[in-house]
């Protein structure tokens, strides 16, 4: 425990010349303020997040940070999950101005475990069958359903995944790289368009209905036309070469993480190391 | 182990800046209405803050299908992993020294769900095509514009100040002061350089 203390306190005396303007670090200060963009974070991670304040500050929005240290402390309660969401209650019903964005940092595991940073609320089955057999999924949604007896969102949110420091400050440099960067060039109208066999008809609806009539250009690599080999090759390139979105309109699977149609892996974590690209889609995993 | 979403926005040397998802999979219906929604956003209101385009398709998935739960579930559960304040780089960037098209404005409103039950998305763009033959959003965006939402006694409940052009904001049927205004028939106006545009809302509680 002192070790975690002294890490702990070295920590914040690393960050504080970064983020300390920004960082939440009393109980009052968390129960009464105002932001447009919060940051709630794994202690772990707050050193890292400095730049990314710094950016969205530099961009006209109020930033706020607190760690989740300080969250547990000031909203007790049975589970962490439920210490973070009457925090973002709290924040939605008094904080002036309310936040718009809620941005998340830390990974979440289920069931607790080294890599539970940040947890996630799990959410039961809905009455449709899950592919899988999987009967419990992860949301954040319910973080933010904070007006009204409903699952609409009322503010905002994302997370970053992170499980260290340093990861951390790879998914910051990407986002600074990404959003400070001039990079004109094709790939800003280029979409990776995949899809397994069985989902090309909503592919093509996107297809047909979106990227076509704005005049993308659109790579598409559909199941139909090739084998395992072939589609990982295609989409490691299309990475490479550059897109502005990527629209995987197939399956997804756990062993080994790909994305897959009924008979060929289309992408799968071995081939991301292969990837090289400096300049970054969205992937709407639409499953 | 991780699963491919979070490896590809953490990949130092490239991958992804943000995914959405893991979702459950299984519900090819309710996602495509989800990720129909994103499309709807980003190509034909132009949106592009990447919080802006998940957040607003869930709640018009959910606002709209609760509580069917096979196309309500997927929107529920879907994760923006990624900064929700990112602005996508979609579309080629302005250039120094473009001019901007002059002329009144061309206004279209559309309101959507509705009628709604709490959350309705206000969409202000122009009814002439923005993009293409090279030409930016921004080459098209007038200076400010107004919206305005009257009740049906005619009395101004809520008015927000906009700039520019194209715009989309979600109303929550709320007055100036923040509170929820009675179900009923509301007129929304928009105003940009003396044209104006004006829409019917019904709002069921």
């Amino acid at each position: 425990m002192k070790t975690i203390l002294k890490c702990s306190c070295l920590l914040f005396t690393l960050c504080a010349p970064l983020c300390a303007q920004y960082l939440i670090t009393t109980p009052d200060s968390l129960l009464s303020n105002g932001a447009d963009y919060l940051i709630v974070t794994h202690p772990n991670f707050t050193a890292s997040l400095g730049p990314l304040c710094r950016l969205r500050d530099s961009l006209g929005l109020t930033v706020r940070m607190v760690q989740t240290d300080l969250v547990y402390s000031t909203f007790p309660d049975t589970s962490h999950t439920k210490s973070i969401r009457l925090c973002l209650q709290r924040v939605y019903n008094y904080w002036n101005p309310r936040p718009t964005y809620i941005l998340l940092v830390g990974d979440a595991q289920r069931g607790g475990g080294a890599n539970d940073f940040l947890p996630v609320p799990v959410f039961p089955k809905f009455n449709y069958d899950y592919a899988g057999g999987i009967t419990q999924h992860g949301a954040d949604n319910w973080y933010v359903t904070l007006a009204g007896n409903d699952s609409i969102p009322d503010l905002i949110i994302g997370r970053l995944p992170v499980n260290s420091a340093a990861m951390c400050q790879n998914v910051v440099n990407k986002i600074l790289s990404y959003e400070t960067t001039d990079s004109a060039g094709p790939w800003r109208t280029t979409i990776l368009l995949n899809s397994s066999t069985d989902r090309q008809v909503y592919a093509d609806e996107y297809l047909n209905n979106y990227f076509r009539p704005a005049g993308d250009s659109v790579v598409k690599i559909y199941e139909s036309q090739g084998n395992s080999p072939s589609l990982r090759t295609r989409h490691i390139q299309a990475f490479n070469n550059g897109a502005v979105i990527a629209m995987p309109a197939c399956h997804g699977s756990s062993s080994p993480p790909s994305w897959v149609g009924a008979s060929y892996t289309l992408f799968n974590n071995s081939d991301i190391s292969s990837l090289t690209n400096q300049v970054y889609p969205i992937a709407f995993g639409r499953g | 182990m991780e699963c491919l979403d979070e490896q590809l926005v953490e990949y130092a040397s490239g991958g992804a800046i943000a995914v959405t998802g893991p979702n459950p999979c299984g519900t090819p219906t309710g996602n495509h209405y989800l990720y129909r929604e994103m499309m709807q956003k980003i190509y034909v209101e132009h949106e592009l803050v990447l919080g802006r385009i998940v957040y607003d398709a869930k709640c018009r998935i959910i606002n709209q299908y609760f509580p069917v739960d096979s196309l309500y579930g997927p929107a529920v559960l879907i994760n923006l992993l990624g900064d929700p304040a990112l602005r996508i780089k979609y579309g080629p960037p302005v250039m120094v020294g473009e001019t901007k098209a002059t002329g009144a404005p061309d206004i279209s409103l559309a309101v959507y769900p509705n009628p709604c039950r709490k959350i309705t998305t206000i969409c202000i763009g122009h009814r002439t095509p923005v993009r293409r033959s090279g030409a930016s959003l921004q080459d098209f965006q007038t200076e400010s514009m107004e919206l305005q939402i009257f009740n049906i006694q005619g009395r101004l409940i809520r008015y927000f100040s906009l700039c520019p052009m194209p715009y989309a904001l979600c109303w929550e049927g709320t007055d100036q002061g923040g509170s929820p205004v009675p179900s009923g028939v509301y007129f929304v106006r928009a105003t940009a350089d003396g044209i104006s545009e004006t829409k019917t809302i019904l709002l069921i509680r």
